[in-house]
C-alpha cells in the first residue's frame, strides 16, 4: 500500500513536470501548422486542425528570416571558433601550469562569468562606437565572446584536470616540450569535450538577445532572435509566422543539445560546483 | 635559453592565457572602469550635455521613487524566481535520480526550456497569454478568473507573478541538473542500511539525501540570485516592464534610461549601484567557495 502511494506520487510528479514542459512546446508546433481561420479562434483547443504549412512558406519566401538565419549561423560559428581556441588555451594554462597570479586570474574569470550583460551593455556601447564596430559582425562577435570565453574557460578546466597527469609526464619523458604535450596529448584526449563546449558557445551566441538588439541595427546584419521581432507590430502581430520562426530557431539548438547532452550537463553543473 | 623558456611555467602560463586576458581586459575590465567614470557625468546624447557633476546622479537616483519601486520589483522577482526554481529543481531531480534510459530521456525533455532561445519561450507565452486568441487566456476566461479581453500580462497585479512563473519554467532545469549531479554522487551504503532498518522513501530522502544537498543548495541560491537579480531578457520580452511599470525591475530601468532616454550618465550611475549590490553577492559567492576549497 505504502509502496503504491509512493509510486503514485512519483507518477503524478513526473506527469506534472512533463506537462508544464511539453504542453507549451506542443502548442508552439501545433500553432505553426494551423491555418489562419483556426489559429485566430477565440476558443482555441488542443486538438490539431489539419496540417497547414502556409506560415512556413510565408517565412521562407516573404520574410527576411532566411537572411537572419545565415547571419546567426555566421555569428555563432565564428564566436564558437574563437571562443574554443581562446578558452582551451586559457583553461589548460590554469589547470596545468603553476605560475604567479594564477588564483587571481581564476577569480577574475569566475567573476566575468557571473558579470551580467545588462551592466556591460553601456560600457560595451562606448567601446564599440569609439572603434566604429556598432552594427557590424566583428562588433557583435566581440560582445558574444564576453559571454562565451569566461564560461568556456571555466568549464574546460574540469576536462583538462581529468587527464591523468602520468600521461603528460610520460610525453615529456619521451622528449615532448610542454607545448608539445598540450598539442599532441591533451588536445586529442579532450577533443570531444572541447567540441561540445564549442557547441555550447554556439548555442549561447545563437540564443543571445540583449547585445544583438542594441548593437545590430541594419536588416542585413540582424540575427534571428532580433529579426523575429519584425513580425510584431502594434495592430498586426503575425503570430503564425512568429510560431513558425520560433520552431525554426529552437530546433537546431535542441538537436545540438541532444547530441552533446553528456558534456552539456557537466558544463552546466560546472557553473555552480566543480564537476 | 629557448628550450628553457618553452618549459617555464610562468612564461607558458601567461602565454596561453594571453588571448583570454586580452579579451577580458579590453571587453570587460576597461569598459567597466569607463562606466564607473561616466556615472559622475551628466552625459546625454540628445541634449549633448557631458560635464562632471560629481555624485549628483547618485543623489537623484536615491530620491527617485521609480528607483525604489524597481528595486522592490527586482527583489520580489529574484526571491520568487529563485525560491521556486530550487524547489522544483530539487523535486524534479529526486524524481529522476535513478539512472535509467527512461529517466535520461525525461531529463533531456525537461532541460529544453533552459536550452532554447529565450525569445522563443517569451513569444510563445505571449501568444498563449494573448488577450484575444491565447489558449491560457481562453481557459482562464472560461473558468472566470479573467474577464473577456483581459490578459495576465496586462494586469498590474498579475503581471509580475506571471513573468516569475514563466521564468521558473525557464530556469528550474538548471537547478535540476545540479541537484541531479549531487544526488547521484551520494554513496549507496546509507540507503541500503536504511532499507534494512525499514525506513520509508520519505525518511530516506529526509535523513540521507537532504543533508547532502546543503552545499549545492547554498551555491545555487547565491548563483541564481546573482543571475536573476540582473537578468533582463525574460521580463523585457514578456512585458517590457509594463503594465504601468508593474514589472519594471532594475535592469529594465537601466535599459529605459539608456536606450530609451539616452541618459547615459544616469544609466551608468544606476549600473554602478547594481554593480555594488553585485559585488556584495559575488563576495558571498566566492567566500563560500574558497571556504569549502571547491574552486581551486
Amino acid at each position: 500500500m505504502k509502496a503504491f502511494s509512493v509510486k503514485l506520487f512519483k507518477i503524478a510528479g513526473l506527469a506534472f513536470f512533463l506537462g508544464i514542459v511539453i504542453l507549451p512546446f506542443a502548442w508552439m508546433v501545433l500553432s505553426s501548422f494551423t491555418s489562419p481561420e483556426y489559429l485566430f479562434s477565440k476558443a482555441p483547443s488542443l486538438i490539431p486542425k489539419g496540417f497547414w504549412t502556409g506560415w512556413y512558406a510565408s517565412v521562407f519566401t516573404k520574410s527576411n528570416v532566411p537572411r537572419y538565419f545565415m547571419n546567426s549561423l555566421l555569428v555563432a560559428a565564428t564566436t564558437m571558433c574563437i571562443s574554443v581556441a581562446v578558452s582551451s588555451l586559457g583553461a589548460y594554462s590554469l589547470t596545468r601550469f603553476r605560475f604567479r597570479g594564477r588564483k587571481t586570474i581564476m577569480y577574475a574569470i569566475l567573476c566575468s562569468y557571473i558579470f551580467p550583460p545588462i551592466l556591460l551593455m553601456l560600457p560595451l556601447n562606448h567601446i564599440l562606437s569609439s572603434v566604429k564596430l556598432v552594427d557590424t559582425f566583428p562588433g557583435i562577435i566581440l560582445t558574444h565572446l564576453t559571454i562565451t570565453i569566461p564560461l568556456g574557460t571555466w568549464m574546460l578546466r574540469s576536462f583538462f584536470a581529468a587527464i591523468p597527469i602520468e600521461l603528460e609526464e610520460a610525453g615529456q619523458i619521451d622528449g615532448l616540450s610542454k607545448i608539445g604535450v598540450f598539442l599532441k596529448i591533451s588536445i586529442p584526449m579532450t577533443a570531444v569535450a572541447i567540441f561540445s563546449i564549442g557547441l555550447f558557445s554556439f548555442i549561447q551566441s545563437w540564443n543571445e538577445y540583449l547585445y544583438s538588439s542594441v548593437f545590430l541595427i541594419s536588416t542585413e546584419r540582424k540575427t534571428l532572435p532580433i529579426g523575429i521581432r519584425e513580425f510584431i507590430a502594434h495592430y498586426d502581430t503575425r503570430w503564425g509566422e512568429i510560431m513558425a520562426t520560433s520552431v525554426l530557431i529552437s530546433v537546431p539548438v535542441i538537436i545540438m543539445f541532444i547530441s552533446i547532452q553528456k558534456y552539456f550537463v557537466v558544463g552546466l553543473t560546472a557553473g555552480a560546483v566543480k564537476a | 635559453m629557448r628550450r628553457k623558456l618553452t618549459n617555464n611555467d610562468n612564461f607558458l602560463g601567461y602565454l596561453f592565457l594571453a588571448p583570454a586576458l586580452l579579451f577580458l581586459g579590453l571587453l570587460i575590465i576597461y569598459p567597466v572602469m569607463s562606466a564607473i567614470i561616466q556615472s559622475f557625468y551628466n552625459t546625454n546624447y540628445i541634449s549633448g550635455s557631458n560635464s562632471f557633476i560629481g555624485l549628483d546622479n547618485f543623489i537623484s537616483i536615491v530620491h527617485d521613487k521609480i528607483f525604489w519601486k524597481a528595486l522592490y520589483v527586482d527583489v520580489v522577482w529574484t526571491v520568487g524566481s529563485v525560491g521556486f526554481q530550487l524547489l522544483l529543481g530539487l523535486l524534479a531531480a529526486s524524481l529522476i535520480s535513478r539512472e535509467s534510459t527512461v529517466n535520461k530521456v525525461i531529463r533531456s525533455i525537461l532541460l529544453t526550456p533552459y536550452v532554447i532561445p529565450i525569445i522563443s519561450l517569451a513569444l510563445l507565452f505571449r501568444w498563449m497569454l494573448n488577450d484575444t486568441y491565447g489558449i491560457i487566456t481562453s481557459f482562464l476566461v472560461r473558468s472566470n478568473v479573467l474577464v473577456q479581453g483581459g490578459s495576465l500580462l496586462a494586469n498590474t497585479k498579475l503581471a509580475l507573478p506571471t513573468v516569475i512563473a514563466v521564468n521558473i519554467l525557464r530556469s528550474f532545469p538548471f537547478c535540476m541538473v545540479n541537484y541531479l549531479g549531487t544526488i547521484q554522487s551520494i554513496s549507496q551504503d546509507p540507503y541500503e542500511a536504511a532499507m534494512i532498518d525499514g525506513a520509508n522513501a520519505w525518511q530516506k530522502f529526509r535523513f540521507i539525501t537532504l543533508p547532502h544537498l546543503k552545499g549545492i543548495t547554498l551555491s545555487l541560491l547565491i548563483l541564481r540570485m546573482i543571475f536573476e537579480f540582473n537578468s533582463f531578457e525574460m521580463i523585457y520580452l514578456l512585458t517590457e516592464g509594463g503594465p504601468a511599470q508593474a514589472t519594471q525591475h532594475l535592469p529594465i530601468l537601466i535599459y529605459t534610461e539608456s536606450i530609451g532616454l539616452f541618459n547615459f550618465g544616469r544609466a551608468s550611475a544606476l549600473s554602478v549601484v547594481m554593480g555594488i549590490i553585485l559585488v556584495m553577492m559575488i563576495t558571498a559567492f566566492t567566500r563560500l567557495f574558497s571556504r569549502k576549497g571547491e574552486v581551486m
